[in-house]
């Protein structure tokens, strides 16, 4: 019986071969699903679209993958990551990709959207690999064979520019250029092998040669060189890396998923330990050197050692009897170096770190340890305001942290707890569970305390990956009452017990989202969503003729139609109609957004994406996010307030198999307003356009 | 004298108040149902999505007249006629709508027709070209030319999906008077052979979205009900179609609870 299905399962639609431009629809809907969540500036879209683009580069596969490799895709929730490796010891090596979806709850869209992050090995000779307990790389001769040499080469510009870029020497200006360019060199033979280097001049930067502060002519450089999956040795990297380790509480340097649309999967982490990096943003990241080694096949320990030069403003020159010190008040995240200002913040602070981490994969129990110290050229001192009261000081960080997680059949209990250098411990826990199999559940509470000031944590919160001055509950659910409809909904209640940004008192929150979605054909989904917030935020307010602090609710809700409709392989429409409505102190401000868009495909080479979409908000809290459609491996999430109509088109043109051009020509055009943007990037006029270039050449 | 004047200036404004959208322009049938069109096939006109003429079966000229709450000042006639040809639908349409102090004058060419992107269903798209005219005799003349997209489709048995829109490339009469852009994305089901039911969502870029609905009618065959509301502004609407043989004819009457009634009448030849 197993056959027949095997052989049904095979004539599913295969995988879509690099030579064809179309992505499948499941793939970017999902993308689109995690990353409208992501309507804040702490996690990095284009890092998210590194993840996913390195993922894709380098198909697990099926038949050695282990669990956390499963769970790095993130569709695959670390329950159905560890449910395909329980399947695959009961039942023996998978024949062919399509009878993964013999795996529960792998099935239908999710195998679709999942099908290009998948390979399947040397089916024929598994003899070899169950000789060895260890993954056995190919012979050195392969891994040569199979190298692959891919190049990146981006350049963006906008083609209206602020009066940053203005020859003006009475005033601040950049003092670079206004494109933005990016290279990408990588070499890798799939998962043994990968050397990159990442070359980034964001908009304003200088070009400057200037190897003592790392500068090599663009702004950024990033390389890494990595061995990996030989015997014992899982990983070496030399050169830029990540780790994440068990939730994230302790040590997550790399970005993850919030809040959103995909209700149950993402905020369940499972980490990886120490991984390359190659992608731009120019923080979240290690520079130095990380192994890891097979102790047992279930033992894993790694060990990491960094330094690097961070941006920190500097705050001022303290001056003892003994000695002067240098005196930072916080570091700069943002990346860019275009002002006199920008620039002096440069790698001014240096941060040497050491850890380690250990953990223990077995068949149900996954559990495992993870600690680094930090220590700091010159103290960090933040500011003396009421939300930096506990602040991260001083010139050295510790933290370790247990972590764990439990399989049963149909759950996934999981959890960490970590410990600072002050002494301040939090937590983080949860279960994810499959009620039936039509419904799961995921809930997740966590302690984050006011003085939890860890440097390198990035754990589930509402604000993803604050983790710091924060309490609270999520309850996220997803059902399928049948074939044609899906209903995710989430909840999540939270408190921070300490002022944040903006407001001097403790305060709190909930926010919730319901989504509807029916595909009544395969080719044809729509959903209807629904999402609202409520916060107290502090706001002045007068009383009795004196303005004092107080604290108010503000609601922001959302409420959107969307239809998607695949009229064939070579067309495909799509059209939203969404509405927002913001409201505090009894005033309320309102806002809508329609886009109508199409993608056309006339032959497999050549695909053309195009957008028009028009808004209308009062005001700047009736804000209206959209995913976009970008440059492969750049995503787009813009937000829009006022009035006006933003249009782009898209072209992707691969005339050689290794070769892709693409081009995207973007206009926003506001209604209401004579000028656009504030400071050096604001803009005469009413209209905004820019141009993005990109080739990917790889063979 | 004073009543003139006034509608001038309004006009010149773009007052939202004293004219018609964009799609309610699309003739009596449109207005009785709203203006709720975007994804309705046959209206006929060069004023409704491009998309739907080429969905005529048979060549049609039809003239539309109606008066904007009575006024006769806010008088509208247009002049549509839509030919198939053996490679699509052409379409010539004409609109003039004012008074001898404020005209305003639109020319159309359009083309649409079905494509099947290697499948046996049909996709219709269209393309209309506006030439546009204001003449205000006290200030001089002024003509743009924009540009017009639609498409629409069967997305399942009997739900038909539609959105245009118009004025794609921005034209403006001067710097300051920007023709208006419009964007609309509709929906319509055919309930049943005497049921048709519109939901459309339309923008245009200087106002509010606006929703708007319809429902048709038809308990006998040469007769079909219709009714209809928009919300921004909100007005309701209802109308009367009767088909003799290749003559069709549609009244129309639309309510602004401020403004009151307008009334509008067509007439349209297939053969």
């Amino acid at each position: 019986m197993r056959w027949l299905l095997a052989v049904l399962l095979l004539a599913l639609p295969a995988r879509h071969t690099h030579g064809q431009v179309t992505d499948t629809l499941a793939v970017e809907n999902e993308v689109e699903d995690l990353l409208e969540g992501v309507e804040d500036e702490l996690a990095d879209p284009e890092e998210l679209a590194d993840l996913l683009a390195s993922l894709r580069d380098n198909p697990l596969d099926i038949n050695t993958a282990s669990a956390d490799d499963f769970a790095a895709i993130p569709l695959i929730s670390p329950l159905l990551a560890q449910r395909i490796v329980v399947y695959r010891t009961a039942q023996g090596r998978f024949q062919s990709i399509p009878e993964v979806q013999l795996v529960e709850g792998l099935d239908g869209d999710l195998f679709v959207a999942l099908r290009p992050y998948l390979r399947i090995g040397d089916v024929l000779a598994p003899e070899r690999q169950r000789a060895s307990l260890f993954p056995q790389a190919p012979p050195m001769r392969q891994v040569l064979r199979d190298l692959r040499y891919d190049l990146i080469q981006r350049y963006t510009r906008r083609l209206t520019l602020g009066r940053g870029y203005d020859d003006d020497t009475t005033r601040t200006t950049y003092l670079g250029s206004p494109e933005r360019l990016y290279t990408r060199f990588r070499i890798s033979s799939r998962r043994y092998f990968s050397f990159n280097l990442t070359l980034d001049k964001d908009p304003g930067e200088a070009y400057a040669w200037n190897p003592s502060q790392q500068q090599f002519g663009y702004d950024f450089a990033s390389a890494h060189l990595m061995v990996g999956n030989r015997g014992r040795l899982k990983t070496l990297i030399v050169g830029d890396y990540v780790v994440t380790a068990g939730q994230g509480l302790t040590l997550w340097r790399g970005t993850g998923f919030g809040k959103g649309a995909a209700t149950t999967t993402p905020m369940v982490r499972r980490g990886r330990g120490p991984t390359p990096y190659g992608s731009s943003d120019e923080n979240r990241f290690f520079r130095g050197a990380a192994a890891s080694v097979y102790v047992t096949p279930a033992l894993v320990a790694s060990a990491f050692a960094s330094r690097r030069q961070l941006d920190a403003s500097f705050a001022a020159t303290r001056i003892d009897s003994t000695a002067s010190e240098l005196v930072f008040s916080s570091f700069n995240e943002t990346g860019l170096h275009r002002t006199r200002t920008e620039v002096s913040r440069r790698d001014a602070l240096e941060e040497t770190l050491v850890g380690g981490q250990v953990e223990y994969q077995g068949k149900a129990l996954t559990i495992g340890t993870v600690g680094y110290q930090s220590r700091f050229a010159d103290r960090i001192q933040p500011s003396s305001q009421a939300f930096q009261r506990f602040g991260f000081s001083g010139d050295a960080a510790s933290a370790l942290g247990v972590y764990g997680q439990y399989y049963f059949p149909t759950a996934l209990l999981f959890g960490e707890v970590s410990r600072i250098r002050s002494g301040a411990t939090a937590a983080v826990g949860g279960a994810q569970l499959d009620l039936a199999r039509t419904v799961d559940l995921t809930v997740l509470g966590r302690s984050y305390p006011r003085d939890f000031a860890a440097l390198h944590s990035f754990a589930f919160g509402e604000r993803n990956g604050a983790t710091q001055n924060e309490r609270g509950v999520y309850v996220g659910v997803r059902i399928q009452p049948s074939r044609d409809w899906t209903i995710h909904a989430y909840r999540d209640q939270y408190r921070f017990p300490w002022a944040r940004f903006g407001t001097l008192y403790p305060s709190r929150g909930w926010d919730a989202l319901v989504r509807v979605e029916h595909r009544p054909r395969r080719w044809l989904l729509w959903y209807a969503q629904g999402r609202t917030e409520t916060r107290e935020e502090g706001r002045d307010v007068e009383q009795q003729g004196r303005i004092t602090e107080s604290l108010l609710e503000a609601t922001r809700q959302s409420f959107r139609l969307h239809g998607d409709y695949q009229f064939s392989r070579r067309l495909r429409v799509r059209a939203r109609a969404e509405w927002s409505r913001y409201s505090e102190m009894g005033e309320t401000s309102t806002g809508v957004l329609i886009y109508q868009e199409a993608r056309f495909s006339p032959v497999p080479a050549l695909r053309l994406d195009g957008r028009l979409a028009f808004f209308d908000t009062e005001d700047f809290d009736a804000r209206l996010y959209v995913y976009e459609y970008d440059l492969l491996y750049t995503f787009a999430v813009p937000v829009f307030s006022g009035r006006g109509q933003r249009a782009y088109v898209l072209l992707r043109w691969q005339p050689l198999e290794s070769l892709q051009l693409e081009a995207k020509y973007g206009v926003t055009r506001f209604e209401d307003r004579e000028t656009v943007g504030s400071g050096l990037d604001e803009v005469e006029g009413n209209v905004l356009r820019e141009a993005r270039l990109q080739l990917r050449w790889r063979m | 004298m004073m009543r003139r004047y006034c509608l001038v200036v309004l006009l010149c404004l773009g007052t939202h108040a004293v004219a018609y959208a964009q799609t309610e322009e699309s003739g009596a049938r449109a207005m009785a149902l709203g203006g709720a069109v975007s994804a309705m096939a046959g209206t006929g006109s060069t004023m409704g999505n491009p998309a739907s003429f080429s969905q005529a079966e048979q060549r049609t000229v039809s003239l539309f007249t109606s008066q904007a709450f009575g006024l006769s000042e806010l008088r509208l006639a247009t002049f549509d006629a839509i030919l198939p040809t053996g490679f699509g639908h052409l379409a010539l349409g004409g609109r003039t709508f004012g008074f001898e102090d404020y005209r305003e004058n639109r020319f159309t060419a359009g083309y649409s027709r079905a494509l099947s992107f290697g499948t046996r269903r049909a996709f219709h798209v269209g393309l209309t070209l506006d030439y546009f005219t204001l003449s205000i005799p006290t200030y001089g003349s002024a003509s743009a030319v924009g540009i017009g997209f639609g498409w629409m489709t069967e997305a399942i048995d009997n739900v038909q999906v539609g959105a245009q829109a118009r004025n794609l490339n921005g034209p403006s009469f001067t710097d300051e008077v920007g023709l208006e852009r419009s964007l609309s994305v509709g929906l319509a089901y055919t309930a049943s052979e005497q049921v048709l039911l519109l939901l459309d969502a339309y923008k245009e870029a200087r106002f509010p979205l606006s929703v708007r609905g319809g429902i048709e009618f038809s308990p006998l065959e040469p007769i079909a009900l219709r009714t209809g509301f928009t919300t921004e502004p909100v007005q309701y609407s209802a109308g009367l179609g009767v088909r003799l043989a290749a003559l069709h004819a549609d009244v129309a009457g639309s309510f602004h609870e401020d403004l009151g009634w307008s009334p509008a009448l067509a007439l349209s030849v297939l053969w």
